[in-house]
């Protein structure tokens, strides 16, 4: 049983179908992140389970506890913290008073409040700032007291709505690992959600990445990664080129197929799905421009190997990027080591069928 | 953006439009002209309108644009034609006593004129002067000085109408009387005036403090008060012009007025103003309203009309209606055979000391209200105890003779801390004699 | 700062020197003069603070202002969150039918009420035929009353502040409130209303002075003890008594210092504590609900008990003008035409007149408002707080003493009154406030930069307002038209001193037909003429932008 499980989840605005028949669960002390562009429905996911949204159709348990099925339990009966997109630091109340805003309604003593006011301000590095008010902080500040509301009535589950957006660059990184490390030293179960894939990456136990009110694949980073399970994961994820080609074969055990590419080569690949891969239909295989390798001259078997031209060639520092053009098709290539073309220059490219994957 | 677009142009357009607004609207000059300012109602200028409109008309051949302007009551219409100065912005001062044109009069601004049939109007009633002897202003629409009740919510309240002034601060009406400030209202101002005059100032000012302890509240001036009585508000409405209570009873409001047993004429009056514009038609206007013609026009005003071979039944076999109500509202024939108490008017004393009366009252009486109401209260409290110890054959001599001391001192000194201290005095005295 | 927005502002400054300042100089002058010497000193000042009556005018002014203050809040708070967060129908109508108190000259108004709630008025004559009371209830006359009809008078305003406050709310702020365990009654109290604050308190202003300037209800109500009521007697009815006059100039001062400063002090503070600027919004509408059908029952069932009230006035007046001898009856029952056919020959001319000055002087008050909400929000010219307190001051100056002084200023020296165009002027000058804070808070709404581009594609600063500020602005200016319109057209204690024979306007009309206070048949039918031409002027504003009227009364800023 997991700790939070989600069923069935259904939700529409008007016409609009937010989140449609969404199925999750996420393990005690784990952070699950919900990624996906905007309007994929993972704000409406998280917000189905803070309570703030009723959906439609489907459960939510926390704990063992249904928050819908038996009676709809008002988001503070959820033991949930909830840090906002923009904070929601209340203007009007001193850094303390907002900490503690949740605790003096659950009329808890005077000295215990202090106390673990004290204690969550030093949890989140703000020390001495519990006089101010939240327009004498900075934004990244106002953060900390938002994650410090959140966490100082010691929730079951912590949910968190692009909590990073609105801080710059440099800080928003920085703040991954904090908030990654303070959740992992209180063990609180959470909800992340994000529209940026690095900080997901980097933050999550699992991702569950989203589309259209629809969950298109939950796994750990690598696995989303490595292993995408549709065309729709592994374009959203990172970057990769898309092949398209006519399937002439397919071996069902072995899960490998062969295409006839749009450049006119027989290629060799692995396939996601054996029943979808029906001869004589197009698809894209997909690879990673780390996964394809570059030479001036093709190796023996001759298998698997493309002939184009470098169209652009950028040098990001710790690698090298190649764009490359074979019969139109623009293949991206990413070497981390020095490759002496140059732009104009003949090359083979080497697509390694275990690398290269069709996807639906 | 598109429609925004649009808007703008349209908006622009308009400005453009407005800015050329002043330039077209110059106005036509009409040949002849007379503008009246003053207090008077409405209904008065709309009935003099029509009517010399039609004379000037038939007696000239030519039409006359009639302005009149009324900005409030009399002392604003006053401070207008102050503002105006030596360049008035009309030719006749149409309304308002002897007071308001006495001022305009020391003031400079109206000329004198002695219209036709000058001599058909009184020059003096008990005192009161009916026109200026040096002919600056004359009266066209005389009334007296009136209260008003309504006699609906007086029985329903099982009240008499109060006849004379000493009836009305009678304890049973407190609560339901009316009046205004005396320097809010220029009737008001009379009957404060007609109460020292009558009575002397000594008990005079005696009386109008117990007429204070009277009132539910004081009104915003004296058509409020007639607004407030015939609607029932408050029953009883002190200071009023008489010719209200006969508006009021031709619209079918259940009032009365009761010709008090003290009280003055109020000229209505009117007079040319210097520099008039148009001094030749204001003249005309003059002569026309003493006419037999303009005085009906007055009547069918809702006002009194001012000559003295004035019959109201003559006028009712020729078809004059408001000849009926006023002959009803009067109870005589004319005007001038009115028999009622009139007192001796010292106008001079009267004008000289206006603001005296007016601070003295307001510092003395109005600003004291409450006070003066809770001092009364206790007074009359204490007496009814000392009368019930009286009854019961006990000795009260002195109490008696202390609550007297303290009735004296709010009446006559208008100590009203001292008197309720003297009050309060005599009811230990009654307990330990 | 350029050369062209300073000579803009001495422009500005010019006009209202002309109109405002010279004439309030010679009636301020007038408070310096002393009646028994003949002499100038600050004698009268002294007088006025060392008087107990005049302290005690002030204190129940201030305990006046208080008390609408408190009553339209308490009132105003459910219907601000009503019309800003239930999704219902009829708003439209309904925010248009809350303003409609504001746009009647207020005689009209409070005698509506009184032959509604008087002793003999419909309510006591019902009550009393049904044998449920044996004597009249007193229910207008008297504080209760004048708070009661001041707080409706008012309540716009902060219905109109109070549901622009809670619309900018950012939803997340209420719904972390909501996560940390707060129940409605209690988020609404520790989170949501102290956001609404800034925006509150720029209403609550305008409600509390509405005491100090408003001299004639309390006087109808027999409620003389007030500081415009005390000073309007001391003005109008000084007769020979200088220094009465000259007392009631002081009042007038006293009280306007008192309102500038008031006005001044509240939106400082707003500024200083800008909440909204601290969350980025996600939604423009702000949290909107659908209500349970209990709730929205409950709040349809407000929203009517309010508009009964507001629709009283319309009613009465229209029961009034179409009937004759309504006394000591519950419902006319002598029913006429008479008063319309009587208006019809007379009022084509007022109708006419009041267009055309409203007109005019809306022309007056585009023309210089613009620029000068321009000159205020957009530059840094040095007097351009000066400006804006300057125009601010007519607001508090009774319409009368502005007549007065408008026809010592303009009668002799600069025959300027000798003109219609003086009728337009004053209007102008003494409405443009109303106008001013609309055209000011568009123009703050307004991002700079949508300008700095059209500059820095090369429009000068006169096309850029033209092309990109104006039609940007149009909706907002539109609201402030009307608006300005509404009070210009309702104007009359200015009005009424200036006129010459000719000239009346519709409420003087109506003043003028106010016979003796028993057939007010044609001043109702009058006054009944104008709220439909009003009510339809406001159904334009709220269709055309609630949100902007509200943001207009807001916090003076997104």
């Amino acid at each position: 049983m997991a700790f939070i499980e989600i069923t069935n989840l259904f939700k529409r605005f008007r016409k609009v179908v937010a989140v449609n028949h969404v199925h999750l669960e996420v393990e005690q002390g784990e952070m699950l992140t919900l990624l996906g562009p905007s309007g994929c429905g993972k704000t409406t996911t998280l917000r189905c389970i803070a309570g703030l949204e009723t959906p439609d159709e489907g459960d939510i348990v926390i704990d063992g506890k249904p928050m819908l099925s038996q009676g709809f339990v008002p988001p503070a009966k959820r033991g949930i913290g909830m840090v906002f997109q923009n904070y929601a630091v209340w203007p009007h109340m001193k850094v303390h008073s907002n900490i503690a805003y949740g605790l003096k309604l659950q009329k808890i003593p005077r000295d215990e409040r202090l106390r673990r006011t004290r204690e969550v301000l030093e949890l989140v590095g703000l020390e001495g700032l519990e006089e101010r008010y939240p327009a004498q902080l900075s934004g990244g500040q106002q953060q900390r007291v938002a994650l410090a509301r959140a966490l100082v009535r010691n929730p079951k589950v912590l949910l968190l709505d692009e909590p990073l957006s609105n801080l710059d660059a440099k800080l928003r990184e920085k703040m991954r690992f904090e908030i990654k490390s303070l959740v992992q030293r209180m063990g609180i179960t959470s909800v992340y959600v994000t529209h940026d894939q690095a900080e997901a990456m980097v933050i999550s136990d699992r991702i569950a990445v989203m589309e259209a009110g629809n969950v298109m694949q939950i796994g750990t980073p690598g696995e989303i990664y490595q292993k995408p399970a549709n065309r729709f994961v592994a374009d959203f994820i990172g970057t990769t080129n898309f092949i398209t080609g006519e399937v002439l074969q397919v071996a069902a055990e072995t899960r490998e197929a062969v295409i006839r590419t749009a450049f006119d080569k027989e290629m060799r690949c692995r396939t996601s799905d054996v029943s979808a891969t029906v001869v004589g239909e197009t698809v894209s295989a997909s690879i990673r421009p780390e996964d394809v390798e570059m030479a001036s001259e093709p190796s023996e078997n001759g298998t698997n190997y493309a002939r184009g031209t470098v169209v652009h060639r950028a040098y990001l520092g710790n690698f090298l990027y190649f764009f490359v053009n074979v019969a139109d098709t623009m293949i991206r290539v990413q070497v981390a080591h020095h490759l002496p073309f140059e732009e104009g220059d003949a090359v083979f490219l080497y697509l390694n069928p275990e690398k290269c994957t069709i996807l639906f | 953006m598109r429609k925004q677009n649009l808007a703008t142009k349209l908006f622009i357009l308009f400005l453009g439009g407005l800015l050329l607004l002043p330039v077209i609207g110059a106005q036509a000059q009409a040949a002849e002209k007379i503008g009246w300012v003053g207090p008077v109602y409405k209904e008065l200028s709309d009935s003099l309108t029509k009517s010399f409109e039609k004379f000037y008309k038939d007696t000239y051949g030519k039409e006359i644009e009639i302005t009149f302007v009324r900005p409030g009551g009399w002392p604003v219409c006053l401070d207008k034609v102050r503002a105006w100065g030596d360049k008035p912005d009309a030719d006749i001062f149409l309304g308002a006593g002897a007071p308001a044109h006495e001022v305009l009069k020391q003031e400079g601004l109206i000329v004198p004129y002695k219209p036709k049939d000058w001599d058909k109007v009184p020059a003096e009633w008990h005192g009161m002067k009916v026109k200026d002897a040096g002919d600056y202003w004359t009266c066209f629409a005389p009334w007296i000085v009136t209260n008003l009740y309504n006699q609906k919510v007086l029985k329903k309240l099982r009240l008499p109408p109060p006849k004379t002034w000493k009836d009305l601060v009678n304890p049973i009406y407190r609560g339901n009387v009316i009046s205004t400030l005396p320097y809010a209202s220029g009737t008001m101002h009379e009957t404060v005036e007609i109460i020292l005059q009558g009575y002397g100032e000594k008990e005079g000012w005696a009386y109008l403090r117990l007429l204070a302890a009277q009132l539910a509240r004081y009104s915003t001036g004296s058509t409020d008060t007639t607004q407030i009585t015939a609607r029932g508000e408050v029953p009883i409405g002190v200071a009023q012009p008489q010719m209200n209570a006969m508006v009021a009873r031709r619209d079918g409001y259940p009032v009365s007025d009761l010709l008090p047993d003290k009280t003055i004429l109020v000229p209505e009056a009117v007079a040319l103003l210097k520099n008039a514009p148009n001094e030749k038609n204001g003249k005309i206007f003059l002569d026309w309203l003493f006419s037999m013609e303009g005085q009906k026009a007055v009547l069918n005003g809702g006002y009194f009309a001012a000559r003295t071979d004035i019959q109201f039944s003559k006028w009712e076999k020729e078809g004059v209606e408001m000849a009926t109500h006023a002959k009803k509202a009067l109870g005589v024939d004319s005007f001038w055979d009115l028999d009622v108490g009139f007192i001796e008017y010292d106008l001079d004393l009267a004008t000289k000391r206006w603001d005296d009366v007016n601070r003295y009252y307001e510092y003395e009486i109005y600003r004291k209200w409450s006070e003066l109401k809770n001092s009364l209260a206790l007074i009359e409290e204490v007496e009814g105890e000392v009368q019930a110890a009286k009854d019961q054959n006990m000795d009260v001599a002195k109490a008696e003779a202390q609550i007297q001391k303290a009735r004296e001192l709010f009446e006559y000194d208008g100590k009203y801390a001292a008197a309720r201290l003297a009050a309060t005095k005599a009811r230990t005295m009654l307990v330990s004699p | 700062m350029t050369r062209g927005s300073i000579s803009l502002t001495a422009f500005l400054w010019l006009i209202m020197g002309f109109l405002v300042l010279y004439p309030l100089s010679i009636l301020v002058g007038e408070s310096f003069k002393i009646a028994q010497t003949g002499g100038v000193g600050l004698g009268n000042y002294l007088a006025f603070f060392q008087d107990t009556y005049y302290l005690k005018t002030f204190w129940n002014t201030l305990v006046l202002g208080f008390l609408v203050l408190v009553t339209s809040t308490v009132f105003g708070i459910p219907l601000a969150y009503i019309l800003a967060r239930y999704r219902q129908w009829g708003k439209t109508v309904f925010t248009a039918l809350i303003l409609l108190p504001i746009v009647l000259p207020a005689y009209a108004g409070v005698f509506a009420f009184i032959i509604f709630f008087g002793k003999y008025g419909t309510v006591n004559l019902l009550l009393m035929d049904a044998g449920i009371i044996e004597d009249p209830i007193n229910f207008i006359y008297g504080l209760q009353g004048l708070v009661f009809i001041q707080a409706l008078h008012m309540l716009p305003f902060i219905v109109l502040s109070l549901s622009a406050g809670i619309t900018n709310i950012d939803p997340s702020f209420e719904e972390a409130a909501e996560v940390e365990g707060a129940s409605g009654f209690r988020r609404f109290i520790t989170v949501t209303l102290p956001l609404c604050t800034p925006s509150y308190l720029a209403g609550a202003v305008i409600v509390f002075l509405w005491p100090f300037t408003d001299w004639l209800t309390p006087l109808i109500l027999g409620q003389v003890d007030f500081l415009p009521s005390v000073s309007y007697i001391n003005i109008a009815y000084h007769f020979t008594d200088e220094h009465r006059k000259y007392m009631g100039i002081v009042a007038v001062v006293v009280s306007s210092v008192v309102c500038i400063s008031l006005f001044l002090l509240a939106r400082w503070w707003v500024e200083r504590r800008k909440y909204t600027g601290l969350s980025k919004g996600t939604t423009s509408e702000g949290r909107v609900i659908d209500p349970g059908p209990v709730i929205k029952t409950g709040s349809y069932l407000y929203m009517l008990f309010i508009a009964g009230l507001v629709l009283l006035i319309p009613i009465v007046l229209g029961l009034s003008a179409f009937s004759r001898r309504w006394v000591f009856e519950p419902f006319p029952t002598y029913w006429t035409l008479d008063n319309f056919r009587l208006i019809l020959l007379e009022s084509p001319k007022l109708i006419q007149n009041s267009f055309v000055f409203s007109i005019v002087a809306l022309g007056f008050g585009i023309l210089f408002g613009l620029p000068a909400a321009y000159i205020i929000v957009r530059t840094r010219v040095p007097s351009r707080n000066a400006l804006d307190f300057v125009i601010t001051l007519m607001l508090a100056f009774p319409g009368m003493a502005v007549g007065v002084s408008y026809l010592l200023a303009f009668w002799h020296g600069i025959p300027l009154a000798t003109h219609w165009i003086i009728m337009p002027l004053a209007l102008f000058a003494r409405r443009l406030p109303y106008f001013l804070r609309m055209a000011h808070s568009s123009y703050l709404q307004l991002d700079s930069s949508l300008e700095e581009a059209s500059e820095v594609s090369g429009a000068g600063k006169f096309k850029t307002f033209l092309y990109i500020s104006l039609p940007l602005l149009i909706k907002g200016v539109l609201v402030g038209v009307v608006m300005f319109f509404i009070m210009a057209f309702q104007e009359i204690s200015t009005a009424i001193f200036l006129y010459r024979g000719g000239w009346e306007t519709l409420p003087i009309g109506i003043f003028l037909n106010w016979h003796r206070g028993m057939e007010f048949g044609i001043a109702a039918a009058m006054a009944f003429l104008m709220i439909v031409i009003t009510f339809i002027l406001l159904l334009i504003i709220s269709r055309i932008a609630g949100g902007i009227l509200k943001a207009a009364w807001g916090p003076g800023g997104k």
